[in-house]
C-alpha cells in the first residue's frame, strides 16, 4: 500500500507543477490555434515575462459560448481578447458579453476594415457590374457580416452567395483553392499579398490601400472596422495601470508593429487612454 | 506512449512537438519488432511478419544480424520518408487541389467509412460506436447554429465534452490494463540465443527502397495505412525469387516505419489525426496554438536528427538490455502499470486546471474508465468512435460549406 501511495504521489509530483507569482494571469482566446489573436499574444508574451507577467494562453477554438461562461465565473487574474462584432450580438445569446469601461480595458491592439477581394481570374469589380453567379466567402458566426453582404447583394446585377469558412485560416485556404469568386474578410489582404486576389473595397469610411470604400456602393456599410482588444478581469487596480502601459509599450515593438504590418492592421488607438479607446470601441459597436 | 508522455510534451513549442512524435513512434515501431524477434511476442499487428520468420532465422542463427538489420532498415526507411513526406508537403502546399472542400471532404468520409468497417467489430456495433462518436462531438456550442446542443442545460458542457479524458479512459486505461494482464501470463523461455560472432550484412538497397516505396504509400490511406504496410512489404518481399528471411522482415520493418511518417501528410496538410497517438498530438498542437502546413527546415532537421538518435539509442539499448529489460517489466509491471495510472489521472487534473475544470474532467474520465471497461469486457474496440469523435468538429461544417460551394 505504502509504495502504491509513493508511486501515486511521485506521479502528481512531476505531472502538477503549480507557480504562483503575483503579476499573473491568463490570456483567454476565443480562436484556436494559428489566429492573428493567438499569435499576437503569443508575441507579447516574452516582452510581459522580462516585465516580470507570469502569462498564460487558453485558446477557445471558435466555441465563443464556452469563453463568455468561463469569463462570468472566474476568479484567476485574466485578459479576454475579444472584437467589437461579439458586442453585435443579442444580449441574451451565449456568446454576449458587455463591452468593456474604462476600468477594465487593456488596449485596443488592432483594427482593420473587412476588404471585398476577387479571387483568381475573377474580374475585380465583375459583381457590380456583369450579371452571374457569384460566391463570396464570409467567416462564421459571429463574424458574419449579413448587412455588408446583403448591401453587395443588393447593389449587384448579378447572384450573390455565400460561402462559410471558420475562420479567416480556412479563408485564405479556400481562396487558394479558387473556390469563391470573391473574400469578405480582414484576411483580405493577405490573400492579396499571397497574389490569389486583388482588393477593390473595404468597409472603412475612406480609401485604403488601394481599396474604395463599400460605402460608395451602399450607404450602410460605410465606416465598419473590425477592432480586437484585450479587457481584464480580477486584476487588481495598481497591477491594471502597470499592464496597460506594459502592453501598450509592447505593441509599439518590432516584432509586434511588423506582424501588424505585414496584414495591414492599424494600431494607432492602441497608444491612446483608456477612455479614449472604449469610447472609440462603443462607437464601432453599431450595424 | 504519447498519452502516458503528455505531461512533459504538453509544452514543447510545434518543430519539436512533430520531432518527437516521430521519433517517439519510430522507435516504439522498431522496439515492437525487437520484442517480437527476441521473445515472439506480437507488439501490434505490424510485427506479424517478424513472428512468422522468426524460427528461420532463429534456426539459422541470425538473430543478431536480423535485429541490425531491422534497425537499418527502420532508420534509413524513417529518414528517407521523412525526405518523400517533406517533397509531398511542398507539392501538397503548391498543388492547390489539397486545400479544395471536396477532396477535404473526400478524406472525411474515407475516415468514417474506415470507422464502419474498422475490423475489431462487426459492422453493426462500428454504426454504434460512429453515431456515439457523432454525439460526442456534437455537445456543446456550435458555431454554426450560434447556440449549444446536446448539453442538457449543464454549463460544463458548453465547452463541449472534453476529449482527452473520455480518450484516456475508453482507450488508454483499458489498453493499459489489458497490457498488464498480458505482461504477467509471459513466458521468457522462449528467448532465442544470440550469436555476437556472425558479421553483420546490410540490407540491400533494393529491399530497403521497396519496403520503404511500398510502407510510405500505404501510410497514405486513412486509419488502415499502418496497419497493413508491414504485412503488404513482407507479401510483396516474398513473391521474389531471391528473398531471404532476413530479406523480407528487413523490408516489413522499413515499409512499417516509412508508413507512420507518410500516415503524418494528412495531419499536416489537413489536420486529420488518422491513428489514436496522431489525436493526441493534434489535440496538443491545436491547444498550443497550431495551424496547419507550418513545416519548415527546422521541423524537418529535428525529426532527421531525432529519428537517426533514437533509432540508434533504440538499437544499443535493445541489444544490451533487451531481456534484462523485459525481464525487469515483468516482475514489477503492477507497480508500473500504477504509477502510469496515477500519471494518466493527474494529466486529466492538469488539463483542466487552466479553465478551472479539474474536477468536471475527472468526473468525465471517471465515467470514461468504466465505460472503456465495459467496452473492453465486451470485446468492442472503441477505435472507430474516437476516429468519429475526432472529424465530427470538421465534418458538418465542411459538408455544409460543400452544400454552399456546389449544391444551393
Amino acid at each position: 500500500m505504502i509504495k502504491k501511495l509513493l508511486t501515486l504521489v511521485t506521479a502528481m509530483v512531476i505531472a502538477v507543477s503549480a507557480s504562483a507569482a503575483d503579476k499573473t494571469f491568463t490570456f483567454l482566446i476565443p480562436w484556436g490555434g494559428g489566429t492573428n489573436d493567438q499569435n499576437i499574444a503569443e508575441l507579447l508574451t516574452p516582452g510581459l515575462k522580462q516585465l516580470g507577467w507570469d502569462t498564460s494562453i487558453v485558446l477557445y477554438n471558435g466555441n465563443c459560448a464556452a469563453m463568455a461562461q468561463e469569463l462570468k465565473v472566474t476568479k484567476k487574474p485574466t485578459i479576454a481578447v475579444w472584437s467589437n462584432r461579439d458586442h453585435l450580438l443579442p444580449l441574451d445569446h451565449e456568446c454576449y458579453l458587455a463591452p468593456p469601461a474604462a476600468q477594465n480595458m487593456i488596449s485596443i491592439w488592432y483594427y482593420a476594415p473587412d476588404y471585398l477581394c476577387a479571387v483568381g481570374k475573377t474580374a475585380p469589380n465583375a459583381i457590380f457590374t456583369t450579371p452571374g453567379t457569384y460566391r463570396i466567402s464570409v467567416q462564421a458566426f459571429p463574424s458574419t457580416l449579413t448587412w455588408v453582404t446583403d448591401a453587395i447583394r443588393a447593389a449587384s446585377p448579378g447572384t450573390v452567395k455565400t460561402v462559410i469558412y471558420t475562420g479567416s485560416g480556412a479563408q485564405i485556404r479556400g481562396a487558394a483553392a479558387q473556390e469563391t469568386e470573391y473574400v469578405l474578410g480582414t484576411s483580405g489582404k493577405v490573400i492579396e499579398r499571397n497574389g490569389q486576389a486583388v482588393c477593390t473595397h473595404n468597409t472603412g469610411p475612406t480609401e485604403l490601400l488601394g481599396t474604395r470604400p463599400l460605402g460608395e456602393i451602399n450607404q450602410s456599410v460605410m465606416n465598419y472596422y473590425m477592432m480586437v482588444y484585450a479587457a481584464s478581469k480580477n486584476i487588481p487596480a495598481s497591477l491594471q495601470t502597470e499592464l496597460r502601459a506594459d502592453m501598450a509599450r509592447l505593441l509599439q515593438t518590432q516584432p509586434l508593429q511588423d506582424y501588424f504590418k505585414t496584414r495591414q492592421f492599424m494600431t494607432k488607438m492602441s497608444t491612446a487612454s483608456a477612455d479614449e479607446q472604449v469610447d472609440f470601441l462603443l462607437k464601432s459597436i453599431k450595424k | 506512449m504519447m498519452i502516458m508522455l503528455y505531461p512533459f510534451v504538453s509544452h514543447l513549442e510545434f518543430n519539436t512537438l512533430i520531432a518527437f512524435y516521430a521519433t517517439m513512434i519510430t522507435c516504439g515501431q522498431f522496439s515492437s519488432s525487437v520484442v517480437g524477434l527476441w521473445l515472439g511476442l506480437a507488439g501490434d499487428v505490424t510485427t506479424i511478419p517478424v513472428l512468422k520468420e522468426r524460427r528461420e532465422i532463429i534456426n539459422s542463427n541470425l538473430l543478431w544480424t536480423a535485429l541490425y538489420r531491422t534497425g537499418q532498415a527502420s532508420a534509413v526507411a524513417t529518414l528517407a520518408s521523412v525526405v518523400m513526406l517533406g517533397i509531398l508537403m511542398q507539392f501538397g502546399a503548391e498543388f492547390r487541389q489539397f486545400l479544395r472542400t471536396d477532396v477535404f471532404f473526400v478524406i472525411l468520409i474515407m475516415v468514417v467509412f474506415s470507422a464502419l468497417g474498422w475490423a475489431g467489430n462487426r459492422f453493426r456495433t462500428n454504426l454504434l460506436l460512429c453515431a456515439a462518436g457523432l454525439v460526442g462531438s456534437l455537445i456543446g456550442y456550435n458555431q454554426f447554429l450560434g447556440k449549444s446542443i446536446l448539453t442538457m442545460g449543464v454549463e460544463f458542457l458548453v465547452g463541449g465534452l472534453p476529449f482527452l479524458p473520455v480518450l484516456l479512459g475508453i482507450y488508454a486505461i483499458p489498453m493499459l490494463f489489458a497490457a498488464m494482464s498480458d505482461m504477467s501470463k509471459m513466458n521468457l523461455a522462449d528467448a532465442g540465443s544470440v550469436d555476437t560472432t556472425r558479421p553483420i550484412q546490410l540490407v540491400p538497397a533494393a529491399v530497403m527502397a521497396r519496403g520503404t516505396v511500398i510502407g510510405f504509400l500505404t501510410g497514405l490511406l486513412p486509419l488502415i495505412g499502418v496497419t497493413v504496410s508491414a504485412s503488404t512489404a513482407h507479401y510483396v518481399e516474398s513473391k521474389i525469387n531471391s528473398s531471404t528471411a532476413l530479406s523480407r522482415i528487413s523490408s516489413a520493418e522499413a515499409a512499417n516505419n516509412a508508413a507512420v511518417i507518410s500516415v503524418l501528410f494528412p495531419l499536416l496538410i489537413f489536420g486529420v489525426a488518422i491513428q489514436p497517438s496522431e489525436a493526441i498530438v493534434v489535440n496538443l498542437l491545436t491547444d498550443r496554438g497550431w495551424s496547419i502546413n507550418q513545416l519548415s527546415m527546422d521541423t524537418y532537421l529535428k525529426m532527421g536528427v531525432g529519428i537517426l538518435f533514437g533509432i540508434v539509442a533504440c538499437l544499443a539499448f535493445c541489444v544490451h538490455y533487451v531481456t534484462q529489460m523485459i525481464n525487469w517489466f515483468v516482475r514489477y509491471n503492477r507497480y508500473v502499470f500504477y504509477f502510469i495510472f496515477a500519471l494518466i489521472a493527474c494529466d486529466v487534473w492538469y488539463l483542466g486546471m487552466d479553465s478551472d475544470r479539474s474536477v468536471f474532467y475527472m468526473i468525465v474520465f471517471a465515467i470514461s474508465v468504466v465505460i472503456g471497461r465495459f467496452l473492453y469486457w465486451k470485446k468492442i474496440d472503441p477505435v472507430p468512435m474516437i476516429f468519429v469523435w475526432l472529424i465530427g468538429p470538421h465534418f458538418w461544417p465542411t459538408a455544409y460549406r460543400l452544400l454552399q460551394l456546389y449544391v444551393l
